[in-house]
C-alpha cells in the first residue's frame, strides 16, 4: 500500500518547501476559491497538467482529512511531520469557521456529483460533468480507495452507476465525432477553440473510462451493458484513437484471460472489416482495425493465447503490410512489432524476422516505416537473441540486423541514425550484444553533439531525436560500465575503436576540405578516452564484485 | 505599474534574519517607524531607545538591562529630568574622565537653561570619576550617543526643547565627535527623531539634512561594515519619514492653495533623493559586505514602498525595481535574496521573478518566495502557467521538470 499510495510524496523536493507550497495552496488559493477544489483544479488546466493536478488534489485531500489518516502511510517518507506542520499552519491562519466550511464544502462536492448523476446525466446533460469535475471525481475515488479512510459504502455513494456512465460516454463520443467532422470540414484550423474543446472532451472521456475501473463488475447486467457500449464505440470508424486506447484499457478489466479479451477484439475487428458502408473506405477500416489491434496487443501477455485467434489476427495484419498507403503500412509495421512479441521464437524467426529486416533494408521505403521496423526488431532481439543471427536473403547473400544497424550508424547523414543508435544502446544494456565497434559510434555521437545544430536538425528530422539520444547516452555509458564486468571490458575495448574511427573521420575531413582552405573539425580524442576510462573506473573492483556475488549466492 | 495586493493579516515575522546583532534589533525598528510614522507615541519611543541601546551591546559596552528598562519606562512628559539623571548614572558606571566631560557639561548646560536642577545634577555626577584618558574614546562616544537619544526622545515629551536639540546637534557636529562612527550613527538617529517633529518641519531644512546624510553615506566605504549597514538602514528610515511628512505637507498645502515642495521639481530635495537612491543601489550591487547589501536592500525597498503607497516622489521606479530584482536573483547571500522577497512591493512585473525563486537552490529563499506569493499575490492575478510553475517547483522534485524519456 505504501508503495502505491502517494506516489509523489516520497520524492518531494524538501519538507519545508513542500510545507510552504501546501500552505499556499490550502490557505491562500483554496480560500480564494471559497474552498472549491474543482474550481481550483479548473485554474490549473488539468488537461495539460494531469499529474500535477493529481498531486494537488491528493495534497488537499490529505490535509483536509487530517494527519491521522496519513500517519500510517507517510512515516516512511518523513512526510508525516510535514503534514502535521501544514495542519498547524492552517489552524493558525484559517479560522475555525473556515475550516469547518472547507470540510463541509468537500463533502458537498461529492454529494452534488452523485445527485448530478441521477438528475442530469440520464437526460444527456453532461455540462456539469465536465473535464475538471470528472477528473476530481476520479482522483477523489482513487485517493479514497488507496487510503481507505472512508467507510465501505462511501464509494458506492459517490461513484456513478454503469448505465449513467455509459450514457455520459456515448454523449461525449458523439460530441467528439461532431467536432472532428467540423474540423475536417474546416481545414484551415484557424480557430483554436474547437481543438481545445476536443482535448477537453477526450480528457473527460478518459476520466470516465478510468471510473469504470473502480466499478465492481460482478453483476452480469452491468458487464453486458458496458461491453455493448464499448463494442459500439470501437466499431465506429470515427472513434478517436485516444478513446480507443482508454476503452480497451477499461474493457480488459472485464476479462480474466488474455485469450478471451483477444477473442473479443478479434470479433470486433472481423465484424468491422466485413461491415459495408458507403461512407467508409477500406483504408479507413484498415487503419481503425490496426489502431484497435495495436492498443489491445499492448494489454496482453504471451500466456494462454489461442493459436487460432493469433492466426486470424496475423492474416489481418500481414494483409495491410503490403498496402499502397504509407499510413496503413506504418501502422501495420507497428502492429507487427507488437504482435510478434506475443509469438514464440520459431514463428518469429520464420515469418516476421525476414519481413522486418527486408523493410529495414528497403531504401525506397519511408523513413518512418523503416524506423518502426528497426524498433520492432530491437524489441524482438531483446526477447530472442536468435533474431540477431544473420539470415539468408538471396541464395548467396545473407544479412543480419546488427549489420543493418552498423550501416545506418556509418551513414551519419541518414535520419535513421538516431533510431539505430538508440537500438544499439538498448541491446547493449539488455546484455544481448557487447560490440565495441558499435559502441565507438555511440561515443562519437555523444561527443559530436552540438545543441545548436541539433535543434536545427531536429526540425528537419522525420524520425529520431538527437537531444533524447544525448540524454540517453549521458546515462548509458556510466550505467553500462558499472552494470557488469563484461560491460566495462567492452568499454575498454571501445577505446581502440574510437581511435580508429576518429582517424578515419579526420582523414575523410582532410580529403573533403582540401583546396577549400577550411580547417577540418577536430575530435576531442583525449576527452573521449578519459570519459570511457572514468566510466570503467566508477565500477567496483571486479574481484570484489565476484566475491560479493559468491557470498550472496551462498546466502 | 499597478499595485497588486497589500500585505495584511500576516502573523509571520517580516524579516527572517536570525543574527542577534544590530540588524536584528533594527528589524524591529524598521517596521514600526515606517508603518506608524504619523502616530509616534511614547511606547514606540521607548522601544526604539531600548533597541538602540541593545544594538550597542555588541560593542562590549556593559549596560544593565534593568537600568535601561527603567529609563525607558520613565519616559514621560513630566519625567524628562528623571531620564537625564538616569543617563548620567549610566555615565557614572562607565567611568568617564572628567576631562572629556567638560564639553558635555557645557553642552548640557546649554541644553536646558530653564532647569537648574538638571545642570547641577549633571555637573555633580561628572565630577565623580576620573580614569585613563586614552581608553575612553568609545565610551565617550557612547555617552554622547545616549545623550543624543535622550534629547531626541525628550522632544516627543516636550516640544519646547526643539531649539535646544538644534543646538546640541550643532555642537556635536562642530566639536570632537566627528571622527567616531558611533556618533555618526547617533547623529543620524537624532536627525531621525528630529524628523518626527512634524509641527516644526521645514522642507528646506529637511533637504539640507538629507544632503548631510548623503555626504556621510558617500564616505561609507571608509567605515566598518556594521557602521555602513546601520547608516544605510537609518537612511532608509530617514528618507521615507521625510517623504511621508512631505506628502502630508503636500496634501495640506494643496488644500490651502500654494504649491508644495514635491510639486516643485527644481527643489534641491528631489536631487538629494535621486542621489541617495543612486548610492543605495550602488551599495546593493557592489558592496562586498553582506550586511551592507542587506541594509541597502531594505532601505531601497522601503523607498519603493513609499513610492507605491504615496506616489509623490519622482523616483525612477523601473531602475530601482530592476536593481532589487537583480539582487533577488543573483545576490550570493540567501539572506539578502530572502530580504528582497520579504520587502519588495508587488507590481505586475515582479510576479515572474518571485515565482522563479521558488526553484532557488536554498530552502530559505524558496520558502520565503512561497510565503510572499501566499500573502501578496492573489491566485486570480497569476496566469495558468504561473500557477502551474509554482506548484511544480514547490510540490515536486527538481528532476521532474526534465523531458520524459
Amino acid at each position: 500500500m505504501i508503495d502505491t499510495y502517494l506516489p509523489f510524496f516520497d520524492m518531494v523536493r524538501c519538507n519545508q518547501t513542500f510545507e510552504a507550497t501546501a500552505t499556499l495552496l490550502c490557505c491562500s488559493w483554496l480560500k480564494s476559491m471559497k474552498f472549491d477544489t474543482i474550481a481550483l483544479v479548473r485554474l490549473l488546466d488539468p488537461v495539460k497538467n494531469e499529474k500535477l493536478c493529481e498531486l494537488v488534489i491528493q495534497t488537499i485531500l490529505t490535509v483536509a482529512f487530517n494527519a491521522k489518516s496519513i500517519s500510517s502511510f507517510a512515516s516512511h517518507y518523513d512526510m508525516q511531520n510535514a503534514f502535521i506542520d501544514i495542519q498547524h499552519n492552517i489552524q493558525d491562519i484559517l479560522s475555525e469557521h473556515e475550516l469547518e466550511f472547507w470540510k463541509t464544502q468537500t463533502s458537498q462536492i461529492t454529494v452534488n456529483l452523485s445527485s448530478n448523476r441521477r438528475s442530469t446525466v440520464p437526460e444527456g446533460e453532461i455540462n456539469t460533468f465536465d473535464c475538471p469535475s470528472s477528473f476530481y471525481l476520479r482522483c477523489h475515488i482513487q485517493w479514497a480507495l488507496k487510503t481507505k479512510v472512508f467507510p465501505e459504502n462511501y464509494l458506492s455513494n459517490i461513484l456513478p452507476d454503469v448505465p449513467s456512465l455509459c450514457q455520459v460516454l456515448v454523449d461525449i463520443n458523439k460530441k467528439i465525432q461532431c467536432l472532428l467532422e467540423e474540423n475536417n470540414a474546416d481545414t484551415s484550423f484557424d480557430n483554436v477553440e474547437p481543438l481545445d474543446s476536443l482535448h477537453d472532451l477526450l480528457f473527460t472521456c478518459k476520466q470516465v473510462f478510468h471510473l469504470f475501473k473502480f466499478i465492481d463488475w460482478s453483476e452480469e447486467g452491468s458487464r453486458r451493458h458496458f461491453l455493448d457500449i464499448a463494442t459500439k464505440v470501437l466499431s465506429s470508424v470515427d472513434t478517436h484513437i485516444d478513446v480507443i486506447g482508454s476503452c480497451l484499457e477499461a474493457m480488459r478489466l472485464l476479462y480474466e484471460l488474455d485469450a478471451d479479451f483477444l477473442s473479443a477484439i478479434e470479433n470486433i475487428v472481423l465484424d468491422l472489416s466485413k461491415k459495408y458502408s458507403a461512407d467508409v473506405t477500406q483504408e479507413m477500416k484498415d487503419i481503425h482495425c490496426l489502431d484497435i489491434l495495436s492498443a489491445s496487443l499492448c494489454q496482453c501477455s504471451r500466456k494462454g493465447i489461442r493459436r487460432t485467434t493469433m492466426e486470424s489476427l496475423a492474416q489481418i495484419i500481414l494483409r495491410t503490410v503490403i498496402s499502397d498507403e504509407p499510413d496503413i503500412r506504418e501502422a501495420a509495421v507497428e502492429c507487427v512489432g507488437r504482435f510478434a512479441l506475443l509469438l514464440d521464437e520459431r514463428q518469429v524467426l520464420e515469418k516476421f524476422n525476414p519481413l522486418l529486416i527486408q523493410i529495414c533494408l528497403n531504401e525506397q521505403e519511408n523513413d518512418e516505416i523503416r524506423a518502426q521496423a528497426i524498433m520492432a526488431l530491437c524489441d524482438l532481439a531483446v526477447l530472442y537473441a536468435s533474431v540477431l543471427a544473420p539470415i539468408v536473403v538471396n541464395e548467396s547473400q545473407s544479412i543480419s540486423y546488427l549489420a543493418c544497424l552498423e550501416s545506418l550508424l556509418e551513414s551519419s547523414k541518414s535520419s535513421l541514425l538516431y533510431v539505430a543508435a538508440e537500438c544499439v544502446l538498448k541491446l547493449h544494456f539488455a546484455d544481448q550484444i557487447h560490440d565495441s565497434s558499435l559502441l565507438a559510434y555511440l561515443v562519437l555521437l555523444y561527443f559530436g553533439h552540438d545543441s545548436n545544430s541539433t535543434n536545427q536538425n531536429q526540425e528537419n528530422l522525420s524520425v529520431g531525436s538527437p537531444i533524447r539520444l544525448h540524454q540517453l547516452l549521458s546515462l548509458f555509458f556510466p550505467a553500462y560500465g558499472m552494470k557488469s564486468t563484461r560491460g566495462s571490458e567492452t568499454l575498454l575495448h571501445t577505446c581502440t575503436d574510437v581511435r580508429r574511427l576518429v582517424q578515419q573521420h579526420q582523414l575523410l575531413n582532410v580529403s573533403e576540405t582540401r583546396g577549400r582552405r577550411r580547417k577540418s573539425p577536430q575530435w576531442p580524442l583525449d576527452k573521449m578516452l578519459d570519459f570511457l576510462e572514468s566510466c570503467v573506473d566508477e565500477k567496483k573492483d571486479p574481484d570484489k564484485q565476484e566475491e560479493d556475488g559468491k557470498s550472496e549466492n551462498s546466502e | 505599474m499597478s499595485k497588486i495586493k497589500s500585505r495584511k493579516g500576516n502573523s509571520r515575522s517580516q524579516t527572517t534574519d536570525s543574527t542577534p546583532t544590530i540588524r536584528s534589533s533594527m528589524s524591529t525598528n524598521v517596521t514600526n517607524p515606517t508603518v506608524e510614522a504619523n502616530r509616534m507615541d511614547k511606547n514606540s519611543v521607548q522601544s526604539m531607545v531600548l533597541s538602540f541601546f541593545h544594538s550597542f551591546q555588541q560593542d562590549s559596552i556593559p549596560i544593565h538591562d534593568q537600568r535601561l528598562q527603567s529609563m525607558a519606562s520613565t519616559l514621560d512628559k513630566e519625567m524628562d529630568i528623571y531620564i537625564l539623571n538616569h543617563a548620567l548614572s549610566i555615565q557614572c558606571n562607565l567611568q568617564v574622565s572628567s576631562d572629556d566631560d567638560k564639553d558635555d557639561d557645557d553642552h548640557s548646560q546649554s541644553l536646558d537653561n530653564r532647569n537648574e536642577s538638571f545642570s547641577s545634577s549633571e555637573t555633580k555626577t561628572i565630577s565623580l570619576q576620573k580614569q585613563d584618558h586614552n581608553n575612553n574614546n568609545f565610551e565617550k562616544d557612547f555617552i554622547m550617543a545616549i545623550r543624543h537619544v535622550l534629547l531626541a526622545s525628550l522632544t516627543f515629551a516636550a516640544p519646547t526643547y526643539l531649539s535646544e536639540i538644534k543646538k546640541s546637534l550643532h555642537i556635536s557636529e562642530s566639536s570632537l565627535f566627528l571622527q567616531s562612527p558611533s556618533v555618526k550613527i547617533l547623529k543620524l538617529l537624532s536627525v531621525y527623531f528630529f524628523r518626527h517633529q512634524s509641527k516644526y518641519f521645514n522642507p528646506d531644512q529637511g533637504s539640507v539634512i538629507i544632503l548631510e546624510l548623503y555626504s556621510k553615506l558617500s564616505s561609507a566605504k571608509y567605515l566598518e561594515e556594521d557602521v555602513r549597514a546601520v547608516i544605510c538602514w537609518w537612511f532608509g528610515i530617514c528618507i521615507t519619514q521625510a517623504l511621508t511628512k512631505l506628502a502630508t505637507e503636500s496634501r495640506r498645502r494643496t488644500l490651502l492653495g500654494p504649491t508644495s515642495v514635491l510639486e516643485d521639481k527644481d527643489h534641491p530635495l528631489h536631487k538629494c533623493l535621486e542621489k541617495m537612491n543612486h548610492l543605495l543601489l550602488h551599495l546593493v550591487f557592489h558592496d562586498k559586505s553582506q550586511k551592507v547589501r542587506y541594509a541597502a536592500i531594505v532601505a531601497t525597498c522601503s523607498i519603493l514602498h513609499h513610492r507605491a503607497n504615496h506616489g509623490t516622489i519622482s523616483l525612477d521606479t523601473k531602475q530601482v525595481l530592476h536593481g532589487l530584482l537583480y539582487a533577488m536573483a543573483n545576490d550570493s547571500s540567501c539572506q539578502n535574496r530572502s530580504a528582497v522577497l520579504a520587502n519588495i512591493p508587488m507590481y505586475e512585473d515582479t510576479s515572474s521573478p518571485i515565482i522563479n525563486r521558488v526553484r532557488d537552490i536554498h530552502t530559505k529563499v524558496r520558502v520565503e518566495a512561497l510565503h510572499t506569493l501566499e500573502t501578496k499575490i492573489d491566485v486570480f492575478h497569476l496566469s495558468t502557467q504561473q500557477r502551474v510553475d509554482i506548484l511544480r517547483f514547490g510540490l515536486t522534485p527538481r528532476y521532474s521538470g526534465l523531458v520524459t524519456l
